[in-house]
């Protein structure tokens, strides 16, 4: 019904029905232009951006805890002005400001004024943005104290190997520690960092790589991420008896060891160079027996000749009984 | 319904913070002066502080003796301990029916000087907003405020820093610097409401 309406109504006015879609479009063109040209014009209005300080203040964190809106008089865009206004409601800028230009106040707390605030226009407002005026004479920050301690990196690890590789020794960091900074109090709370959970699954090559270390809020950290690697190698099993040595017995005692032989297999890097089986020991030591719990102790062996990369011992616990010596 | 924490040590001026958002719509429940009305109208609760501090904290009129449990718990951090364990559960409840009792709003806002010593209390908010200023300035403030002596405010401050402040402060969601005029506090206020939900 209302599109018959708007076709009699075309007609009795000799209109056609083109010629109105083209002065539709002439006028929203005519409209753009207008828009266009108005809002690259220069107008001077009173915006609000949120500032978080950043500063290198000695024994202070880096970042303030809060943020302050900075109004100021500014002349600029109609275009800068929308973008202003719209980034007013965002997230708060971060502005490094200069040590010289933060004055302290007490305690935590330092302020910049509005005259120093002038040098950093174009990081609050962006670019093309001139200031008439700061609405406040000051803007006050609050840098916590921080204190910083180097702390161990722990690494999360869960590494699975192909049949017969394995790990000739444990994942090296680099750096096997970093240096954390934060509020007193929280420091206290930590005595060392992790990594990410590293997932290496059948390997049977070296493994190598870059690993992040797990965030903790409120501290920062030297460096965000450790390399790590992993040194694998090929290994034959080299089957063998030993007897079961003891070690720093007193002079007036006798250690006896039950069994008094073990089976080792010795894991070897691949290829085996020279047998090993004669420059491997296994003892127990006469401390660790007396801290045992009933003579029940677990052998250990002396620095593994080089090239044998782990060893299984069987039995593993040993039944020990002291004499003395007639 | 979303639930706001504002909190701050004595004199960083949280109440004027509650005081603009209350004008502005924002039901605020204020816990501390909750918690003296429960001391006042709930017996029980009265039973039970009188039965962990095992002394009569009552005077003649039935009421409770605040002077008296303010000089126990002061300095005796076990005995603090003792008396939030019965007083917070019980503001928790309160709170709890006062929210459920408001409609038709999306936000109510718990003023709070003491929320970060209690985890529940804590678990009660979305968002928490830490209102702080100068030592000086909350010095100044609660002195011509409570016609206390710039000693025992100081004491209060030190007190109320180093048991909930420096230990809880990073829990907050954002944090005001009230050091200016009240202006530029209503300025900051909405400047952080704004983006609290960003």
């Amino acid at each position: 019904m209302f599109k018959d309406l708007y076709h009699k109504l075309l007609g009795k006015l000799h209109i056609n029905g083109r010629d109105v879609t083209v002065f539709l479009l002439s006028l929203l063109l005519a409209f753009s232009i207008w828009l266009i040209h108005n809002l690259s014009e220069v107008y001077s209005d009173t915006v609000s951006v949120s500032v978080i300080a950043q500063s290198n203040l000695e024994g202070h964190a880096q970042i303030s805890s809060n943020s302050n809106a900075i109004v100021a008089r500014c002349r600029t865009t109609g275009f800068n002005l929308i973008k202003l206004h719209a980034a007013s409601k965002r997230n708060a800028v971060t502005v490094n400001f200069d040590n010289e230009d933060l004055h302290h106040k007490e305690g935590e707390y330092y302020f910049i004024t509005a005259e120093a605030l002038s040098n950093y226009v174009s990081e609050i407002y962006g670019d093309g943005v001139s200031l008439e005026s700061f609405t406040s004479r000051s803007v006050t920050f609050r840098f916590p104290y921080e204190n910083h301690k180097k702390v161990p990196v722990q690494v999360v690890a869960l590494v699975t190997y192909e049949s017969q590789f394995m790990a000739t020794s444990q994942m090296k960091l680099e750096p096997d520690s970093v240096m954390i900074y934060g509020e007193p109090f929280h420091l206290e709370q930590i005595d060392r960092v992790y990594t990410k959970s590293i997932e290496l699954s059948n390997i049977h090559s070296s493994a190598h790589g870059l690993v992040p270390i797990e965030k903790i809020s409120g501290i920062r950290m030297s460096s965000s991420e450790v390399n790590y690697s992993l040194d694998v190698a090929r290994f034959v099993e080299i089957p063998s008896t030993l007897v079961v040595k003891t070690r720093n017995v007193p002079s007036d005692r006798v250690l006896s060891v039950y069994p008094s032989k073990a089976n080792v297999i010795l894991r070897c890097v691949f290829p085996v160079t020279n047998d090993p089986t004669g420059k491997v020991s296994l003892y127990i030591d006469y401390q660790d027996f007396k801290n045992s719990i009933n003579g029940r102790c677990v052998p250990k062996t002396g620095k593994l000749p080089q090239g044998v990369i782990d060893e299984v011992v069987d039995p593993q616990i040993f039944e020990c009984v002291e004499t003395v010596k007639k | 319904m979303k639930t706001v924490i504002i909190t701050g040590g004595i004199g960083s001026g949280k109440s004027e913070v509650c005081k603009y958002l209350e004008s502005k719509g924002v039901p605020v429940y204020d816990c501390d002066s909750k918690a003296k009305e429960l001391y006042d109208t709930n017996t029980s609760l009265l039973d039970s502080l009188e039965q962990v501090l095992g002394c009569k904290l009552r005077l003649s009129d039935g009421k409770l003796d605040r002077k008296l449990l303010a000089s126990i718990i002061f300095h005796d951090d076990k005995a603090l301990a003792k008396v939030d364990g019965i007083v917070h559960p019980a503001v928790i409840n309160d709170f709890t029916h006062w929210r459920d009792a408001i409609c038709n709003v999306p936000l109510v806002v718990m003023e709070s000087a003491l929320v970060l010593g209690s985890r529940s209390l804590i678990r009660l908010g979305d968002k928490m907003v830490l209102v702080t200023a100068p030592t000086e300035l909350r010095l100044k403030r609660a002195m011509s405020r409570d016609s206390c002596s710039e000693s025992a405010v100081r004491s209060r401050i030190d007190v109320q820093d180093r048991k909930y402040f420096s230990k809880g402060r990073n829990l907050a969601d954002a944090e005001i610097v009230n050091d200016g005029t009240l202006e530029e506090l209503y300025h900051k206020v909405d400047n952080v409401f704004a983006r609290l939900w960003n």
